[in-house]
């Protein structure tokens, strides 16, 4: 169930924020027009993780949402493939990510 | 969710408790770990998410935090492995709390799952018999060396899976066997013989009287003279090694990370021989958190050092301390640790620096002034600590062609006990341990000498100009060779096989 689309903050944006069961998701939507430069999900970079890492948090605080299990989740479409396949990866990182911890506290 | 867990640790030789805290909250996927952790255990998060997933269980996408209590000591080494991969199982509800009711865990984790071999497991199950904890969990590897305290149930894994089967109560770890003495019967062969070496008798003499009374030697020859594998030879005809002894040694082993798996004790002294570019803090033990250094290593053996003036002034002046003391206390700012260290030291050094000074078939090119500056690279306090100077020549044809007849290092030990229990006898009310750690006011009370002895003395002192220094030394050489003779008072013939002991003090050289 689709929460919220393009949710934006200071922090920059998240794509789409689900419920998927209990745990709520945060969905980071990648798609890449061609494969030079590799699958589209390899070109979130450490910076864009970042940015979605402090939005999630950012929305969390606004809603005052404690106590739920999270996830971030990517999704990449590949459009250059015929097909445009999706691929879903599911808790692709979390706040052990480097440069967030310090922010955090 | 709360998860609590007992691990252990080790500072110096001594062992302390840890709680490790598992606590499990909502949120975005977070795994941290707190309570002064070191870079290891920083690490063992993706350890431990890999093993938990390669064990057949979930990780929790969940914010887990860890804390090591108590958090004002720094923890090291991957030992907490196991016992934070089961505080998380315990929060996701695989393992029941109470099934960890008076049980330690300690271990290592593979990313397979595998439960790997750690540091310091004599000191903790030591500490955890003397707590008077009843169950503890280790790895599997470190089984040997953990058999050996009584009293105490001991359970050894190798998977991550064992040991959570066994929590759930559907497994049946088997309590080690204590089986010290059968360990330790079996570790207390000697590889090597004295009779391996040919020739040579005055030094082998001199080793026996050194061995004796745990006097320090020098070893001076040519190379090739056969010194390096006599020292070598040295731990064998030393006393036989009790059984403290034996765990004391295999306690500083064991933190070292040194203890084999197979052995588990050290059944015989220790000999370690650092080479000579060795620096002063590997020797006596530093770093920020110390390790043990080559003398904690040794103790209670021998600690060789070949090619004395080789080695850098400054590491050898350390020395100085802990010959005296026994032990070395390492202070850093983080923490201070004293290892036990009470070693015999054994030197070897050429008498000039191309070797050949006192070999009668090869000629010598140094200059005078070349062999002073070489042999004043050793300072006068540590030659000071030095009791027996030998002289080792080079071996004829006839000595070399000839068979093995020497004693065999066996029969050269019994006489070295017999000494030592005699000297333990007499110094019982003095807290001496040997002749060679005897003080002079005390040399009064137990060196007693006969008349011809005292003759012989004051000749030796006014003709050959011996100092006070080596007056001290000559009757402490000569209570243990009258010791090994079984005789109370001291007699000429002791007192002139003790000054043939101390070649350096005869200006032999330059």
């Amino acid at each position: 169930m689709i929460l919220e689309r393009n949710y934006r903050c200071c922090f920059g944006e998240i794509d789409i924020i689900a419920k998927d069961g209990d745990c709520l998701v945060f969905v980071e939507v990648k798609a890449g027009a061609s494969p030079l430069f590799g699958s589209p999900h390899l070109r979130i970079t450490k910076k864009k993780r970042i940015h979605i890492i402090r939005s999630a948090l950012h929305y969390l605080k606004r809603r005052a949402i404690t106590e739920v299990d999270c996830r971030i989740d990517v999704v990449s479409i590949s459009m250059y493939k015929k097909e445009r396949p999706i691929e879903l990866i599911r808790n692709a990182f979390g706040l052990n990510e480097r440069g967030v911890q310090c922010w955090r506290r | 969710m709360l998860a609590k867990v007992e691990s252990c640790s080790t500072n110096g030789t001594d062992a302390y408790l840890v709680d490790v805290e598992v606590d499990i909250a909502g949120g975005l996927p977070a795994f941290s770990i707190v309570g002064l952790p070191d870079t290891a255990i920083r690490e063992s998060r993706d350890r431990i998410k890999a093993a938990i997933k390669n064990s057949g269980f979930q990780f929790p996408q969940k914010k887990i935090t860890v804390n090591l209590a108590p958090a004002s000591i720094k923890k090291e080494g991957p030992g907490f492995d196991l016992p934070i991969a089961i505080g998380i199982l315990i929060t996701s509800g695989i393992i029941k709390q109470e099934a960890l009711k008076d049980c330690l865990i300690c271990g290592e984790l593979s990313l397979n799952g595998k439960i790997k071999h750690i540091k310091g497991v004599l000191p903790i199950v030591m500490k955890m018999k003397s707590l008077g904890r009843e169950k503890i969990i280790i790895p599997q590897a470190n089984a040997k060396e953990a058999s050996v305290p009584k009293d105490i149930k001991i359970c050894t894994a190798s998977y991550l899976s064992e040991v959570a089967e066994f929590l759930k109560g559907n497994l049946d770890l088997k309590p080690l066997k204590p089986n010290v003495k059968y360990l330790y019967n079996k570790n207390s062969h000697y590889r090597t013989d004295f009779n391996d070496v040919k020739g040579q008798w005055h030094v082998k003499r001199g080793l026996e009287v050194a061995a004796a009374g745990a006097h320090n030697v020098l070893l001076i020859g040519p190379p090739g003279s056969g010194k390096s594998m006599l020292a070598k030879r040295l731990p064998t005809i030393l006393s036989d090694m009790t059984l403290d002894e034996a765990l004391e040694t295999s306690k500083i082993h064991s933190v070292a990370g040194l203890l084999s798996p197979k052995k588990g004790i050290m059944g015989t002294r220790p000999f370690r021989a650092p080479h000579h570019t060795v620096s002063d803090s590997a020797l006596i033990g530093g770093g920020t958190y110390p390790k043990p250094g080559e003398i904690s290593l040794v103790h209670n053996g021998v600690l060789f050092l070949d090619e004395l003036p080789e080695y850098n002034r400054n590491v050898l002046e350390v020395l100085r301390q802990p010959i005296e003391n026994g032990e070395i206390t390492v202070s850093r700012v983080a923490s201070t640790v004293t290892y036990p260290a009470r070693f015999m030291l054994i030197a070897a050094m050429n008498p000039c620096p191309c070797g050949f000074f006192t070999d009668p078939k090869n000629e010598c090119h140094c200059t005078p002034h070349q062999i002073q500056r070489y042999l004043s690279k050793i300072s006068g306090p540590l030659l000071d600590r030095i009791d027996l100077h030998l002289e080792v020549p080079r071996l004829t044809y006839e000595q070399l062609s000839q068979k093995r007849d020497g004693e065999t290092s066996s029969e050269i030990r019994q006489r070295v006990n017999q000494a030592r229990v005699m000297q333990k006898k007499r110094y019982e009310k003095d807290f001496v341990g040997f002749n060679a750690h005897l003080e002079s006011k005390m040399l009064d009370k137990h060196c007693i000498l006969d008349k011809n002895g005292v003759e012989l003395l004051k000749t030796a002192i006014l003709e050959i100009g011996l100092s006070a220094r080596a007056y001290d030394k000559i009757l402490k050489i000569a209570r243990t060779i009258a010791d090994l003779d079984s005789k109370e008072n001291i007699e000429a013939g002791h007192i002139s096989e003790a000054i043939g002991y101390r070649s350096l003090d005869r200006n032999l050289w330059a």
